[in-house]
């Protein structure tokens, strides 16, 4: 298990050199006038910028100018300088501080959402094809069946008329106006929780143990505590860290609805303003948690489940 | 003896029926069954039967679609059928009445460890807690013959082989302290070794905990060794109960005949086992009369009109079969019944051919050192272990080992299904194995076919019975016309004893036993002359088995057919078989003609396995002892074995000194 | 034989038998003696067992007992419909609409019937023609998608020797959310229909593909491909005779889940500004509200109803589709 994490492991850096070279050379397609900043383009001569862009090793070999790239990176962890949208700030500078906004917003819509939705889709489970089992599941298919982007805009509209809070993000009041945010995301990722909980909770309590320890005289609900829930919760655990790893990196959709200076719109703003570095670390960013939250997961269900062990051969999967 | 004591579970004329797809199915049609203290009673009939859903009912376990519409079941007080609410269930379920349930690997929780799930039961039962439990269960563990019980305690299910994990559902069930014990067909999905070890334990524990035991089988040679009574079922009733010595050699009914008849292990080899043909009936359908009347040959014309009523033979002996009645014509019991009671059954051989002791005999199939491995790295592993053999024309040469040993590799490699690691296959002297030319491949294609083990899954389910019986002579175009493919394939249903019309259906429609003839037509119509059958009796019916290996040997006598029948139980295939070969763990440990390795076994793997064949016969299943193999009793080390001929035609994998000993054995 | 008695008859329904006469006084079988052997006929005994049960009539039967979905295709058939109906009723061309200050957020009214947007334009013809263009856009994307995936999971599960390559080319891709690819692609190559639309099936096949190529492992060895194999079936024949038939119940689920999931992708992707905005679409009318939603709500429910009825449509369908399918339900 432990060789095949390894493997993994290996293979995800792998697959993150080769984004990282591949968006860097397309980046390095692009005409260099985007080194400048709008007021330099305009008042420096040919002369003056050719010399800059020199100074700056752009006029070297791509693949010099890709070596420096990654001997910076691995030896000074220097991901260069934004220069449109924060001009000459450095790149870990300018998503650091996105970081923090969306982190705030992600780990606690997850909090809220585990707590509720865990819960939820044990108890629907457990009452299944009952008054409340059907109500979750009406819930669970009208988030996952109406776009997003309408869901936000009902409790938008709900939150902002009718309890009059916020309908913006603002840094000056970053609690009652990251209420309507954070209900956004908790509530989209509840209906997950709830969704896949059932789901496993359903499928463990179809298996052949089940009859044999209800055949031994435990009743229903001891069944449940003391076999079912383990049991379904694994496979939920095995995402549990990619997932929170995700949420940190904050959402595209609701950040920009409620203009929430995130890390989700940074992408789409360094893009379209060509803020070369900025997208670059971006697209480092996203698959570096993404891997590593798999990686932890792989981790964590090696504890958790004893048929599969660090050392040994590979259980069942 | 028995009637002095009274039932402590009374069962009365039980109806059960279940609602499937808006249609109502009755699976349980008026049974009666009383329950007497310490015996073991075992229920026998096929799937389908009503063995199962009748057992549940003492649990409360039936399936949610099912509903108890008539009867009751008087058990200390209770009436079972009336129970509906949880809470009373759990009172009786373990403590009372505790199960034993199929299959083993699906059984136990898999993240708990087996020394918990078994404490568990033990806490709940036993009102033991905290250390005295777990010193308690370690006891269980030893008591169902668990090596290294403390240590095993803390492993979970998946550290355990199937045989070790069905002794771990057994201690749980008695850990119960139950007064009753239901086991359903407990070693079903067990090797056959196995199977003999866990019926031996399941004896000594009713002795040891004063048990009385409810055993559920569909095989009569495994009831032949647990059972003190037996109760017979078909088509949701009991139609035969009484003791076991009663019920094989002396009984009534003329489906406990057919059933005991059609067994191969009674058979006269040579000669046609005494089938019964059809299938069970659909349960959907109102049964008129006797269920059994349709595929009874000696059926009467009130078969057809009235339920036969139950006739009392003796104060334990009932049958339910209009033959009692005073004014049915009288009738012998079959030959195989006569033959079980005056013990003259397995000897008897019929006019057979020796294909193979002919000195003109031709070769058609030959394995040179064959090896077949898996995976890569360090999954690697070794299927098939360095195997010699030849197949000669005309002969039905058989492949026995338990599951894992590498019979179905075999199998699959010689029809190129898998691939071969080292040595080679040679058809009528024609390297087939590796890298082929197209002629060849087309050649062994039409030569060679195989029959499938499992007719559920063998069949495509989204194509009719025409394509599927045509589709090897469409790959290759070996008919004419369109005309012509379909005279074919209705030939080819004839004589798999189908009827025309079912070549426009899809395979959901049939029965098992149809289905399996299915498949043998589809590889009939190439016209093979070497068929591969893997298992093709082991999914099926017990009533049907002898069907298809009748339907088997008049092919191969029509045909000229030469099979390697592949099966892991001997006593099937000493019926069908000129050859055997026994495997073990991807080697073919003996070779002999049939009569001659049973007569004298040289391998202990192949006494081993001998010895555990269950026999449709009471007296001598209390009376036989079980050899265990185990393969560290050989020596090795310096001594190394060899593929050797211990004597003519008998080959043994033996070193020097385990050759002179067997040698020595076979004179004495 | 043995002296044997009756103790009890089971079937308390039935009539008693007379005592003595060998005669059947039933008219059924009138003349046969009721202790005399009957004729045996084999073909009865072989027919005794068959089912009468067809997978795609059970299939259509569970499928049609859930009220709901069938209730929602109806209206979702309706909705389509009007789209093309709706422009003929309607009073202005969509393509020529005047911007016109006064008329701006005028409310639902007899000339307006879904009132006018912020630039004074009808809003009617607008949410229709936008309907549409969802419609058509959504169902061939889903449709690429999954034909796609189709293709590629049949080959991935069956060819041995190219599993390895696919499985890399899978985990590359997906080790990234697409929303990165999209943007990039969106500004580095346009933002045109087309682009977007292919570059949504370009990434749009992993779910498919991996759930195909599940499901094809699981098939693949099963004994009757196995059979198949013996007889010398080519490859193409088995994957469409053998196993394509065994995924038609997937395939249709996940054509049906994806059509939402590619409506609920345009519109956010058309929020994000990463699509064009020239032909309406329900993305660019959702967009548009967002900023006056809050006093003009008219402006929101209009698209917003239409986009869920589609969408809730197809997950419903869907959903009831793949239960109707499984044979445990066919009870």
């Amino acid at each position: 298990m432990l060789r095949y994490i390894l493997k993994r492991f290996i293979q995800s850096l792998i697959t993150i050199f080769l984004v990282v070279t591949i968006v860097f050379l397309l980046l390095r397609l692009m005409p260099t006038d985007y080194f400048f900043t709008e007021d330099e383009l305009m008042k420096l001569t040919d002369a003056q910028k050719e010399d800059r862009l020199r100074a700056a090793g752009l006029l070297d070999p791509v693949h010099v100018q890709l070596g420096r790239f990654y001997k910076k990176l691995f030896t000074e962890f220097d991901l260069g300088t934004s220069r449109r949208l924060q001009v000459n700030q450095p790149v870990s500078k300018v998503i650091g501080s996105k970081f923090g906004i969306s982190m705030r917003l992600g780990l606690i819509s997850l909090g809220i959402s585990l707590v509720v939705g865990v819960p939820i889709g044990i108890l629907q489970a457990r009452y299944k094809g009952g008054v409340f089992d059907n109500l979750g599941i009406a819930y669970t298919v009208f988030v996952n069946a109406v776009p997003h982007l309408v869901f936000y805009s009902l409790i938008l509209t709900l939150g902002a008329r009718w309890l009059g809070l916020p309908s913006l993000y603002t840094l000056r009041n970053p609690g009652p106006s990251s209420v309507l945010p954070i209900t956004c995301l908790s509530l989209v990722s509840i209906s997950s929780y709830m969704l896949w909980m059932r789901r496993y909770m359903v499928d463990e309590l179809n298996k052949d143990y089940i009859r044999l320890a209800k055949l031994k005289g435990l009743s229903t609900t001891k069944v449940m505590f003391r076999h079912v829930m383990r049991n379904a919760f694994l496979p939920l655990a095995q995402y549990l860290p990619y997932n929170i790893l995700l949420t940190v990196g904050g959402s595209l959709l609701v950040e920009r609805f409620f203009s929430v200076p995130g890390l989700g719109p940074l992408l789409t703003d360094a893009i379209s303003r060509y803020d070369t570095n900025v997208v670059q670390a971006i697209v480092m960013l996203y698959p570096s948690l993404g891997i590593a939250g798999l990686f932890l997961g792989d981790l964590l269900i090696t504890v958790l489940d004893p048929r599969i062990r660090l050392t040994g051969k590979v259980g069942v999967r | 003896m028995i009637d002095t004591k009274q039932p402590i579970l009374c069962a009365q004329d039980i109806e059960v029926q279940f609602t499937l797809r808006g249609q109502k199915l009755t699976a349980i049609r008026g049974c009666s069954l009383d329950l007497y203290d310490g015996e073991t009673l075992a229920i026998v009939g096929e799937s389908g039967s009503g063995k199962s859903v009748f057992t549940k009912l003492f649990v409360g376990m039936l399936d949610k679609n099912g509903e108890i519409t008539r009867g009751s079941i008087e058990y200390q007080g209770m009436d079972l059928a009336k129970i509906r609410s949880e809470k009373q269930w759990v009172n009786i379920r373990g403590g009372k009445i505790a199960m034993v349930t199929q299959d083993p690997m699906t059984s136990l929780n898999p993240l708990k460890k087996i020394g918990l799930q078994i404490q568990e039961a033990i806490e709940l039962h036993r009102g033991l807690r905290g250390s005295a439990a777990k010193e308690k269960t370690i006891q269980m563990l030893e008591m169902v013959g668990i090596p290294e019980p403390e240590r095993r305690y803390h492993q979970y299910p998946h550290e355990f082989s199937g045989g070790m994990r069905q002794r771990v559902v057994i201690a749980i069930a008695v850990a119960c302290k139950p007064q009753i014990l239901i086991c359903d067909e407990p070693t079903t999905a067990l090797d056959v070794t196995i199977q003999a070890q866990i019926i031996e334990l399941i004896r000594k524990l009713q002795k040891e905990e004063n048990m009385t035991i409810i055993y559920i089988t569909h095989d009569l040679g495994v009831v032949a060794n647990v059972a003190d009574r037996v109760a017979v079922m078909y088509a949701g009733q009991i139609v035969e109960v009484g003791t076991a010595n009663e019920i094989f050699y002396d009984s009534w009914h003329p489906y406990t005949w057919a059933l005991l008849s059609a067994m191969p292990q009674l058979g006269v080899k040579g000669e046609s086992l005494p089938a019964i043909d059809g299938t069970p009936p659909n349960l959907y359908n109102h049964i008129q009369g006797s269920a059994f009347a349709p595929r009874d040959k000696q059926a009467l014309n009130v078969d057809f009109l009235q339920d036969p009523p139950i006739f009392k033979l003796s104060d334990s002996h009932f049958s339910k079969t209009w033959m009692l009645d005073a004014r049915a014509p009288k009738i012998k019991q079959p030959d195989a019944i006569q033959r079980l009671s005056s013990a003259k059954y397995g000897q008897t051989v019929a006019n057979l051919e020796h294909p193979h002791e002919d000195p003109n005999r031709e070769t058609l199939i030959e394995a040179r050192n064959l090896k077949v491995t898996f995976g890569t790295g360090r999954k690697r592993f070794l299927a098939v272990n360095n195997v010699n053999f030849s197949i000669y024309k005309g002969e039905t040469f058989a492949l026995v080992g338990e599951s894992g040993s590498g019979k179905t590799t075999i199998g699959r490699a010689l029809l190129r299904i898998n691939p071969v690691s080292s040595g080679e296959v040679l058809y009528k002297g024609h390297r087939i194995s590796g890298k082929i030319s197209k002629e060849l491949d087309l050649e062994v294609i039409r030569g060679c076919q195989m029959i499938f083990q499992d007719p559920m899954a063998s069949l495509n389910e989204r194509a009719k019975v025409d394509y599927i019986v045509s589709e090897g002579i469409i790959n290759h175009r070996l008919y004419i016309d369109e005309a012509d493919r379909q005279r074919k394939v209705q030939e080819v249903l004839g004589e798999v004893g189908l009827l025309p019309e079912f070549a426009s259906r899809f395979p959901h429609e049939f029965s098992g036993g149809q289905r399996q003839r299915i498949g043998i037509a589809r590889a009939l119509i190439m016209r093979p002359e070497f068929i591969v059958a893997d298992e093709p009796i082991s999914a099926l019916d017990v009533s049907i088995r002898a069907q298809v290996l009748n339907l088997l040997n008049e092919l191969k006598v029509k045909y000229g057919l030469t099979y390697m029948f592949i099966a892991h139980d001997l006593s099937v295939v000493r019926f069908i078989s000129n050859r055997i070969a026994v495997i073990h763990q991807g080697n073919i440990v003996e070779l002999a003609e049939a009569e001659e390795l049973f007569a004298h076994p040289m391998h202990p793997y192949t006494r081993s396995l001998l010895s555990a064949v269950p026999m449709p016969d009471p007296i001598h299943e209390k009376k036989k002892k079980l050899l265990v193999y185990n393969p560290d009793c050989h020596d090795y080390s310096i001594d190394k074995p060899n593929w050797v001929e211990a004597r003519p035609g008998h080959f043994v994998y033996a070193n020097q000194r385990e050759l002179e000993e067997y040698q020595n054995e076979y004179g004495a | 034989m043995q002296e044997a008695r009756v103790i009890y008859n089971v079937d308390k329904h039935a009539v008693p038998f007379p005592e003595g006469s060998n005669e059947l006084y039933i008219q059924a079988l009138p003349g046969k003696p009721a202790f005399d052997f009957a004729e045996y006929h084999p073909e009865e005994a072989e027919r005794t067992g068959s089912s009468e049960y067809s997978y795609w009539r059970s299939v259509w039967r569970n499928f049609v007992k859930k009220k709901s979905a069938v209730a929602m295709l109806v209206i979702f058939s309706l909705l389509f419909l009007f789209t093309f109906i709706a422009p003929i009723i309607s009073k202005y061309d969509v393509h020529n609409l005047r911007i016109v200050d006064d008329l701006m957020f005028t409310r639902p009214n007899s000339t307006f019937w879904f009132g006018t947007d912020n630039l004074g334009r009808d809003y009617w013809s607008q949410v229709w023609y936008a309907t549409r263009t969802s419609i058509i856009l959504a169902v061939s994307v889903s449709a690429g998608q999954i034909i796609m995936g189709v293709l590629i999971g049949l080959v991935w599960g069956y060819v041995r020797s190219l599993d390895r390559f696919f499985t890399e080319l899978y985990n590359f891709i997906n080790n990234i959310p697409t929303i990165i690819y999209m943007t990039l692609i969106a500004l580095m190559i346009g933002k045109s229909t087309l682009v977007m639309g292919l570059s949504m099936i370009l990434f749009g096949w992993l779910g498919t593909a991996r759930n195909i190529r599940n499901l094809v492992f699981m098939y693949r060895d099963r004994e009757y491909n196995l059979a198949s194999r013996c007889l010398g079936t080519s490859t193409w024949r088995i994957l469409t005779r053998n196993i394509v038939p065994y995924l038609v119940s997937v395939i249709v689920l996940r054509l049906a889940l994806a059509i939402p999931g590619t409506i609920a992708y345009e519109t956010t992707l058309t929020y994000l500004g990463l699509m064009d905005i020239s032909t309406p679409s329900l993305g660019i009318l959702l967009r548009n509200a967002r900023s006056f939603f809050l006093d003009y709500p008219y402006l929101l429910v209009f698209p917003a109803a239409i986009v869920s009825t589609i969408t809730i449509t197809f997950y419903l369908a869907g959903n009831a589709f793949s239960d109707a399918c499984d044979p445990r339900n066919h009870l």
